[in-house]
C-alpha cells in the first residue's frame, strides 16, 4: 500500500464472524423452538433485529404473530410493552402525558407520566385497528428514536423496536397504514398459516398451545456485540449501485424501470428503502457467515424491503398482481454486475 | 495485495475472452452489413449502369477491411469493465462479496475462499449471426456472378397489367367466336396486345395504359355497333315474325299479293342472314335455306331462331363485358317485343297494304310521313346533321302567328321548310277576323264558339238596357 492511498477497511476475520454467527444462531435456534415450522421466517426477523429496523408482520389473527414478537423480547432480554391497538386508543396512550401531582404538601405540578412506547420493544398489537392519528404518533418515536410533547423531546431508550402486528385490510374495522409509517418499517412479513404438519406438532407436543419459555436468551453484550459486527460488514460498491439501481428501477418512470412497473405502480421506494435494503442485506450476510454483502443477500431481503414501500394503482388491483410480484420481476430485470453483453453472448453456467 | 493473484487474474481472463468474443461478433455482423452494402452497390452498378470490372472486387476488399477494422476497435472498447466481470465472477461463483470486496478492502484470511476457482465458459449463440453472414456472402456471390443479361433484365421495372391483358384477349376471342372481328383483324389485335404486354415496363406507363385503352375501346367499340345493329335487326324481324303470321293466317288472300309478300319475307331473312354478324353460322344457314326455298313455315321458324340467335349472341356480348347492361336490356326487350302497333295495322288492312308496310318497315325508301326528309329519300341510320353554322332566312311573324305558335305542339321535325297556306296565316281560326280590316296586322282576339252566344247577346241588347258601365 502507498502512502497516497486511502485507508483500507478491515474485514472481520473469519473467527469474529463464526462467533458472532454463533450468537445469532442461538436467538434462531431458541425462535425455532418456540415457534415451530418458520425457520425462514425467523431468519428475516432476526435480520430485521439486526438492522436496528422496525419489522411489520402481517398476517390473520391467529398464526402466531403476537407470540413471535413476545418470544423475542424473551429471547433477547429486552423489556418489552404490548399496547393493543383499538379504534379509541389515542397517542397519548402510547407516547404518555403530562398530569397533574402533588409534588410537595399544597405544591402541584405537571409531571409527565410516560406511556408505554419508552421501551426497548414495543409490541404494536393489530396497529391497523387504530386510528390514522394514532398511528400517526408512532413516526417520531420510529425514525428518530424519540418522543417529543409539549416541546420536551425526550429519547427512547436504546435499542428500540417496534414490532407490530396488522390484520389484512380486508378484514372489519381496519385502517390502512399511512405510507409515511409503512416507510419507517424496515420489513414487512407476510406470516403464512402454518402447514398440516407444524399444526400437528404443536398440537402433540404443548398443552393449549402454549409455547415453551426460550431454550436460550441473549446477553445485553452478545445482543451489543452482534450489532457492533453489523457495523463490519462491507457493502462493496458493486453491491450498493445494485441496491441503488433497484429501488431507482422501482419507479414508474425510470429508464431501467420494468414494463410491469411501469403499468402496476404509482410511486416506487424512497431512499429509506435503499438504506433498509442495504442494512437488511448485511445482516443477511452475517446470518450466512459472510464479512461482505453479496447480490444473493440484496435478493434475499429485497421482497419484505420493498413489498410495503411500492404504492401500486387501481390497474394492478385489477389485474391482481401483487408488490411481491413486481420486486420479482424488479430483481429479474436489472443486471446485478452491468455487463451489458448482446444478445446472444453470455457466460455459461456453472 | 488486493486480490489474489489467481482471482484478478481470472478476472482478467474472462474479460479478455468477452472482448475477443465481442470483437468476432461484431466482426461478423458489420461484415454482413458491409457484404449487402457492397453487394447493392456492385448490383446497381452491373444493373443499372453496366460497369463492370476489378473496382468491384477492390471495393469488397476494402469495404470489409474497414468493417473488420471498425468491429475490432468497437468490440473491444464494449468490452464489461474489470469491476463488471468482477461481480459477475462474484456472483456466478458463490464468492458473497468478498471477490467484489477484494480491490476495496482488506480481505485477510477470507483470500483463501477466492482460490481454486475456474473461469467460467464464454458463451455465444452465433447462428443467427452466421446465418446473416452466409445471406450477406450469398448475396455477394450473386452481384458479382449473375449474367449481365439477368442483371438488366431483373432492373426493368415490370408494369403488372396482367389482368388488363388477359380481360382483353378474352374479349378478341369473344368478339372473334360472334363473328365481330375476322381471323386477320382479331390476329391484329391480338398481336398488338401481346406486343403491349412484352412492352410493358415501369418506366413508360402511359405508352401502356394508353394502348390498352385503345384496344378497349376497339373492342368495346365493335361490341356497341353489333348491338346496335342487332337492335335494328331485332326490330325487323320481330316486324317479320308478325307478316309471316299475318301471311300464314291469310290464306284467302290475293294469291299474287301473298306471294309477292312471301318474297319480301324471303328477301328479308337473306339479307339477314348475310348482313348480321351476330347470327351464329346455323342460323344464318337455317334463314337462307328458308329464304331460298320460300317456305312460310320454314321462314317463321328461322325468324324466330334468329332473334332468339341474336338474343343469346348480346347476352354473351355483356356476359365479356363488352356492353353495358343498358344496351342488353334494350336489346333483349326489342327482341322479345311482339310488334303491337304492326299486328294492329295488319289487322285492320290486310296484306293489301304490304306496299306501304314493306316501305315503312323495313328501310325501304317511301315511308313518308314525319321524317327526316323527303319520302324518297334514303333512311339513313347515323349521326344527324349538326345546324351548326347554317343560317335561316329571317321572318317577322305577326302578333296572331306567334299567338298560334304559343298554342301549338311539338309533333315531329323535319329538315325541310314547313309549308305555308297561300294568302293567310298558319294558325287556323274560327272566328271573324276583325283584324282582317285593318290588314291583318293588328292583335286579334279569338272568340271561341262558346263565347259567341253571350257575345251576340251583348251586341243585340236595345239603347235602354245599356248601363254606362258597358260603354268601354
Amino acid at each position: 500500500m502507498t502512502s497516497s492511498e486511502s485507508p483500507r477497511a478491515v474485514l472481520p476475520q473469519p473467527d469474529e464472524i463464526a462467533a458472532a454467527l454463533a450468537d445469532a444462531r442461538a436467538v434462531l435456534e431458541a425462535l425455532d423452538g418456540v415457534l415451530l415450522g418458520r425457520s425462514g421466517f425467523h431468519r428475516l426477523v432476526l435480520a430485521g433485529i439486526l438492522s436496528r429496523g422496525h419489522i411489520l408482520l402481517e398476517g390473520v389473527p391467529g398464526v402466531g404473530k403476537t407470540a413471535l414478537i413476545k418470544a423475542l423480547g424473551e429471547i433477547l432480554d429486552l423489556g418489552w410493552n404490548r399496547v393493543q391497538f383499538t379504534p379509541d386508543l389515542m397517542p397519548g396512550d402510547i407516547l404518555g402525558s403530562h398530569i397533574l401531582q402533588e409534588v410537595a404538601p399544597g405544591r402541584r405540578e405537571m409531571t409527565f407520566q410516560p406511556g408505554p412506547v419508552f421501551t426497548h420493544i414495543l409490541l404494536a398489537d393489530e396497529i391497523n385497528r387504530a386510528s390514522p392519528k394514532t398511528q400517526s404518533a408512532l413516526l417520531e418515536a420510529m425514525q428518530e428514536r424519540s418522543v417529543t410533547l409539549l416541546g420536551t423531546t425526550r429519547t427512547l431508550p436504546a435499542p428500540f423496536f417496534v414490532l407490530a402486528s396488522q390484520n389484512p385490510i380486508e378484514l372489519e374495522g381496519t385502517y390502512p397504514l399511512p405510507e409515511a409509517q409503512l416507510d419507517r418499517f424496515l420489513f414487512k412479513l407476510v406470516v403464512e398459516e402454518p402447514g398440516a404438519d407444524v399444526l400437528e406438532a404443536i398440537i402433540s407436543s404443548r398443552r393449549r398451545g402454549e409455547a415453551p419459555p426460550p431454550a436460550r436468551t441473549l446477553a445485553r453484550a452478545e445482543l451489543e456485540s452482534l450489532f457492533a459486527m453489523m457495523e463490519r460488514i462491507y457493502l462493496p460498491r458493486q453491491v450498493a449501485r445494485y441496491v441503488a439501481r433497484l429501488v431507482a428501477a422501482s419507479h414508474p418512470g425510470a429508464a431501467d424501470a420494468p414494463a410491469a412497473v411501469t403499468s402496476y405502480v404509482s410511486y416506487g421506494a424512497s431512499p429509506r428503502a435503499a438504506i433498509a435494503m442495504a442494512e437488511a442485506a448485511r445482516a443477511h450476510a452475517l446470518l450466512a457467515g459472510r464479512p461482505t454483502v453479496g447480490f444473493e443477500d440484496v435478493e434475499a431481503v429485497a421482497v419484505p424491503a420493498l413489498q410495503h414501500r411500492l404504492i401500486l394503482n387501481y390497474k394492478a388491483r385489477f389485474d391482481q398482481v401483487t408488490a411481491p410480484a413486481l420486486v420479482a420481476e424488479l430483481l429479474a430485470s436489472v443486471d446485478a454486475a452491468e455487463l451489458d453483453l448482446p444478445a446472444g453472448v453470455g457466460i455459461a453456467a456453472p | 495485495m488486493r486480490l489474489t493473484e489467481d482471482a484478478e487474474e481470472r478476472v482478467l481472463r474472462l474479460r479478455r475472452r468477452l472482448g475477443v468474443l465481442l470483437v468476432l461478433e461484431r466482426g461478423l455482423r458489420r461484415a454482413a452489413a458491409a457484404g449487402f452494402v457492397w453487394g447493392a452497390v456492385v448490383l446497381a452498378a452491373r444493373a443499372g449502369l453496366g460497369a463492370e470490372g476489378s473496382w468491384m472486387a477492390i471495393g469488397l476488399a476494402a469495404t470489409l477491411a474497414v468493417a473488420a477494422a471498425a468491429a475490432a476497435v468497437e468490440g473491444w472498447r464494449s468490452r464489461p469493465s474489470t469491476a463488471a466481470v468482477r461481480a459477475l465472477l462474484d456472483r456466478r461463483q458463490g464468492h458473497g462479496g468478498l471477490l467484489m470486496a477484494g480491490v476495496e478492502a482488506d480481505l485477510g484470511a477470507w483470500r483463501g475462499e477466492l482460490r481454486g476457482a475456474a473461469v467460467p465458459r464464454v458463451t455465444w449463440r452465433a447462428r443467427p449471426a452466421a446465418w446473416l453472414a452466409a445471406g450477406a456472402a450469398a448475396f455477394v456471390t450473386v452481384a458479382f456472378l449473375a449474367p449481365a443479361r439477368v442483371l438488366e433484365a431483373a432492373a426493368r421495372r415490370p408494369l403488372d397489367v396482367g389482368r388488363e391483358i388477359q380481360e382483353l384477349a378474352r374479349d378478341l376471342e369473344v368478339l372473334a367466336e360472334e363473328g365481330l372481328l375476322e381471323i386477320e383483324e382479331k390476329e391484329s389485335l391480338a398481336g398488338e396486345l401481346e406486343t403491349l404486354a412484352d412492352e410493358a415496363t415501369g418506366e413508360d406507363p402511359a405508352r401502356t395504359w394508353e394502348g390498352l385503352d385503345h384496344l378497349r375501346d376497339v373492342a368495346e367499340r365493335t361490341a356497341d355497333e353489333a348491338a346496335e345493329a342487332a337492335f335494328g335487326e331485332g326490330e325487323r324481324l320481330a316486324a317479320a315474325a308478325e307478316v309471316a303470321e299475318a301471311l300464314g293466317d291469310s290464306a284467302g288472300a290475293d294469291p299474287e299479293l301473298r306471294a309477292a309478300a312471301l318474297r319480301e319475307l324471303a328477301e328479308l331473312a337473306a339479307r339477314a342472314a348475310a348482313e348480321e354478324r351476330l347470327l351464329d353460322a346455323a342460323t344464318a344457314q337455317a334463314l337462307t335455306a328458308a329464304a331460298e326455298r320460300g317456305d312460310l313455315g320454314e321462314l317463321r321458324a328461322a325468324l324466330e331462331q334468329g332473334r332468339a340467335g341474336l338474343a343469346d349472341a348480346l347476352e354473351r356480348l355483356h356476359d365479356a363485358g363488352l356492353i353495358d347492361l343498358e344496351t342488353l336490356l334494350a336489346a333483349r326487350r326489342s327482341l322479345a317485343a311482339e310488334d303491337a302497333e304492326l299486328s294492329d295495322f295488319l289487322d285492320q288492312n290486310g296484306l293489301e297494304a304490304s306496299g306501304e308496310l314493306w316501305f315503312g318497315r323495313f328501310g325501304r325508301p317511301g315511308r313518308g310521313g314525319v321524317d327526316r326528309g323527303r319520302g324518297d329519300a334514303p333512311m339513313t341510320w347515323q349521326e344527324p346533321i349538326s345546324s351548326e353554322g347554317a343560317s335561316f332566312e329571317e321572318q317577322a311573324l305577326d302578333p296572331a302567328s306567334l299567338a298560334a305558335l304559343e298554342r301549338s305542339s311539338l309533333i315531329g321535325l323535319q329538315a325541310a321548310a314547313p309549308p305555308l297556306a297561300e294568302g293567310r296565316p298558319a294558325a287556323g281560326v274560327s272566328a271573324p277576323q276583325p283584324g282582317e280590316a285593318a290588314g291583318g296586322g293588328a292583335f286579334t282576339q279569338t272568340v271561341l264558339p262558346r263565347h259567341r252566344g253571350a257575345v251576340r247577346r251583348f251586341f243585340a241588347r236595345t239603347d235602354e238596357s245599356k248601363t254606362d258601365e258597358d260603354d268601354p
